[in-house]
């Protein structure tokens, strides 16, 4: 069951879809650096626009699918949770890279279809 | 909203989670609201820019199955601090909620424990009057139904006796004998004329003792049936 989730003055887009390429948001993120939750969501909002409650289940799931791994830091007397890329992480993003490489090639396609016949 | 009101709503909201995610949920939420908190903004600013609670709770509660293996319920820390525990005691356990009531309890029960007695004993003494006026309604039925089939036996019986008596009697006073043996066959025709009375006393009284009896026992046990029932059952 696909449906359109419209974010706040975003675009219509599929909910697995999005979630999917806001994973790999993440994942690209974390490649820079190991980082923590607040500064994740400013960090992955310059890619692609994401709110603190979207992206908790989006790490809960990286982590239990092992390609995030967690550990806490001391902060000002407080302890902080940080999220650090593993291997299966950078391979997920390999793959990501090569799925979309084809579909980038059929957009262009279809861009060329559609500009043909005058549709902008 | 301040910070504590947001984590108690919170917690609240993702109580259906399993502990170990509902503290991860918790400390999240509050590491970014101290995050923010650190950057300038006022805790008020912080908590309103995580936005909807309804839209968090529902991230927050989105792919938990109940029974499927979670993530790593510990992440390692480095290094372990005392400040966690306070941490875990900002965020509402539910713990706490589970010690409160127990000592309320202990507390309350030099009021209850007297009420508590009082009661059982007004239950006991109402069994004791229940069962008192039943076997008293069974006796006394059988009294009378014993009565009166003894006051039957002995006219049949006494008329006979007098029927014996009379035959001896009147070789010598021929009246006398005459008038007994008219009183014993009276008497007689009196006890066989309530003798199917008598009988049907006694089937009356056997239904009928069986029946308060039964009664009294229904009614001991009503107690324990009407919650065997579901709520909503029959009325006294």
């Amino acid at each position: 069951m696909r449906d359109i989730v419209l974010p706040k003055g975003g675009v219509g887009m599929d909910v697995q879809l999005r979630r999917g390429l806001l994973e790999v948001c993440v994942l690209t993120v974390l490649c820079r650096g190991d980082s923590y939750g607040y500064r994740l969501v400013r960090d992955v909002s310059d890619i692609i626009e994401i709110s603190e409650s979207t992206l908790y289940p989006i790490l809960k799931r990286l982590e239990a699918a092992g390609m995030v791994s967690v550990y806490s830091v001391e902060h000002n007397g407080r302890l902080r949770r940080y999220y650090k890329i593993t291997e299966p992480g950078c391979r997920r993003i390999d793959v990501f890279m090569g799925e979309w490489k084809e579909l980038m090639r059929v957009y262009r396609r279809i861009e060329g279809e559609m500009g043909a016949k005058g549709d902008a | 909203m301040h910070k504590a009101e947001f984590m108690r709503e919170l917690g609240w909201r993702l109580a259906a989670l399993p502990m170990p995610e509902l503290k991860k949920s918790l400390e999240y939420y509050s590491e970014i609201i101290d995050d923010r908190v650190e950057d300038g903004m006022s805790e008020e600013e912080a908590v309103r820019a995580l936005g909807d609670m309804d839209e968090i709770a529902r991230e927050a509660l989105r792919d938990f199955v109940p029974g499927q293996p979670q993530a790593d319920p510990e992440p390692p820390v480095r290094p372990e601090h005392p400040q966690r525990e306070q941490a875990e005691k900002e965020a509402p356990s539910r713990k706490k909620r589970r010690f409160w009531k127990p000592l309320l309890i202990a507390l309350g029960s030099p009021f209850w424990i007297p009420l508590l007695m009082a009661g059982i004993c007004i239950v006991l003494a109402l069994y004791v009057c229940l069962w008192a006026a039943a076997l008293s309604l069974f006796v006394c039925g059988w009294a009378a139904v014993l009565s009166f089939a003894a006051v039957d036996i002995a006219c049949l019986a006494g008329g006979v006796m007098g029927v014996v008596t009379a035959c001896l009697t009147f070789p010598e006073w021929f009246l006398t004998g005459l008038f007994v043996f008219g009183c014993a066959l009276a008497v007689f025709g009196l006890g066989l004329f309530f003798l199917p009375l008598t009988c049907r006393f006694f089937r009356i009284g056997w239904k009928a003792g069986g029946w308060v009896l039964r009664g009294a026992w229904k009614l001991s046990a009503l107690p324990f049936r009407r919650r065997r029932r579901s709520k909503g059952g029959e009325a006294r």
